[in-house]
């Protein structure tokens, strides 16, 4: 299949017409949505991809809802967060491992901490991971998307349809939890 | 991974196989018009709910708590709006959950929601309860259940309640100063003492009664026999919207149940 250089609306617009240009805005966020799925919830990767699979289903179902005055890698998060929440609370008394990006230490405490962390990365990784699987799933979520995901206030307000200033406190709710955690551990 | 066993491949190959369409964009418009529909009627029906409890609240004045006798608390509570009051939460509640679920509603923090919620049914409310829009409101929702009841039969209930020392209705006759007879609402004929009757007062300002045929009143006593009552208290028996020193015909005088003279006196 040939690639456009379309930008991701541009590619909607084309993709209610064309499956080949839905193709490509699947496959343009397929590899970012598996890792957030995967660091929000238990899941292994195969139920992860399943769950993919379904908000992808979802996707195509309500492209012709997608608003432009939003980011698209927004709205395909919002699909792909409510499929993954959905599925997690159905699965919640699941105890699976926790994948966690490395990235998580720049919540860290102190930089003294930070840098026993790079003298012991994988020591440290399964400390981080520890800590972020005792977190409930609602800080868990905007640390993801804040922090790994790096996406700002305005784009986690609209992937988790809440307002920008209950983002901002929520991060910070997050941070101490983390943190608190982290030094108990 | 092969290309083939990816999400996104799976889903369009079951997108393909299945026929699968796009909901049409209708179908959103739709939906985002029906939580404005929803936020929209919520205000309007809560903002009709608003006045139905200000009339109710109306009636709480100071002929019913304040001079007349220290009536227990419990029956005055009883009087409360409580179905409109909690009809009224209701409706707020539709309003914000509406007003949320609409397309840009979730970026309005809940302070926010509340207040714009609240401004809009007290705005609307004070102008349907000053159009009158109360009792009106209450007599159509009525039609739809006639289990319940009215603001104004709930207060005549009220003052129709001798054995609770409250009674009131017109006054046919005036004798000698002492008694009087009245007749309540069911058409019962009550001779009412009037000689212990103690004048009421508004703040500093006291104000003598001075009664006459035809008046409607109600009293705060005690019955002493089938027929018979006996009177502490005289008040007015207005109903809200009408000013207790205006009389029912309209004009602008004094009601004769507060009629400002220097000593109780009746007319006959």
């Amino acid at each position: 299949m040939q690639r456009t250089k379309l930008n991701d609306e541009a590619l909607v617009e084309r993709a209610l017409r064309d499956l080949d240009a839905f193709e490509e805005l699947l496959e343009r966020y397929e590899a970012k949505l598996l890792n957030y799925i995967l660091k929000i919830t238990n899941f292994s990767k195969e139920e992860a991809q399943e769950i993919l699979q379904e908000a992808f289903v979802k996707v195509w179902e309500n492209l012709n809802s997608f608003d432009t005055s939003l980011k698209f890698s927004s709205w395909i998060y919002r699909i792909v967060h409510n499929a993954s929440i959905s599925a997690h609370r159905k699965e919640k008394n699941r105890d699976k491992k926790i994948h966690l990006s490395e990235q998580l230490s720049s919540l860290l405490p102190s930089k003294e901490e930070r840098i026993e962390l790079k003298l012991d990365r994988s020591w440290e990784s399964e400390k981080v991971q520890s800590v972020f699987k005792k977190m409930d799933q609602k800080h868990r979520e905007v640390l993801v998307l804040k922090f790994i995901e790096e996406f700002s206030y305005e784009e986690i307000s609209d992937i988790l349809k809440v307002p920008m200033g209950s983002v901002a406190s929520q991060i910070n709710r997050a941070k101490k939890k983390f943190k608190t955690l982290y030094e108990k551990h | 991974m092969s290309k083939k066993n990816t999400s996104s491949k799976k889903a369009l190959d079951f997108i393909k196989k299945s026929g699968l369409k796009p909901k049409p964009k209708w179908q959103f418009a739709l939906k985002n018009g029906l939580f404005w529909g929803i936020f929209t009627l919520s205000i309007l029906i809560g903002a009709r709910s608003l006045a139905v409890v200000l009339y109710a609240l109306s009636y709480f004045k100071p002929s019913l708590i304040g001079h007349i006798a220290p009536i227990p608390v419990l029956p005055v509570f009883a009087l409360l709006p409580f179905f409109w009051i909690i009809f009224l939460l209701i409706m707020l509640i539709l309003a914000m959950s509406g007003l949320h679920h609409t397309k840009k509603g979730y970026k309005i923090p809940i302070v926010k929601l509340i207040a714009i919620n609240l401004g809009l049914s007290i705005l609307l409310g004070l102008g349907a309860f000053a159009l009158g829009d109360g009792p009106r409101f209450e007599r159509q929702v009525q039609k739809s259940a006639p289990i319940l009841q009215s603001t104004d039969k709930r207060f005549e209930n009220f003052w129709n309640s001798p054995e609770s020392g409250r009674l009131a209705g017109t006054i046919l006759e005036i004798n000698e100063g002492e008694l009087i007879i009245l007749e309540d609402s069911s058409g019962k004929t009550w001779t009412v003492e009037i000689s212990e009757v103690k004048e009421p007062e508004f703040g500093p300002r006291k104000i003598s009664l001075s009664l006459e045929q035809g008046e409607k009143i109600t009293i705060k006593g005690e019955k002493t026999g089938e027929s018979e009552f006996k009177a502490l208290f005289i008040g007015p028996d207005h109903k809200p919207g009408e000013r207790p020193f205006l009389k029912n015909d309209g004009r602008n005088h004094l009601h004769p149940a507060y009629k400002r003279v220097d000593g109780p006196h009746l007319k006959k």
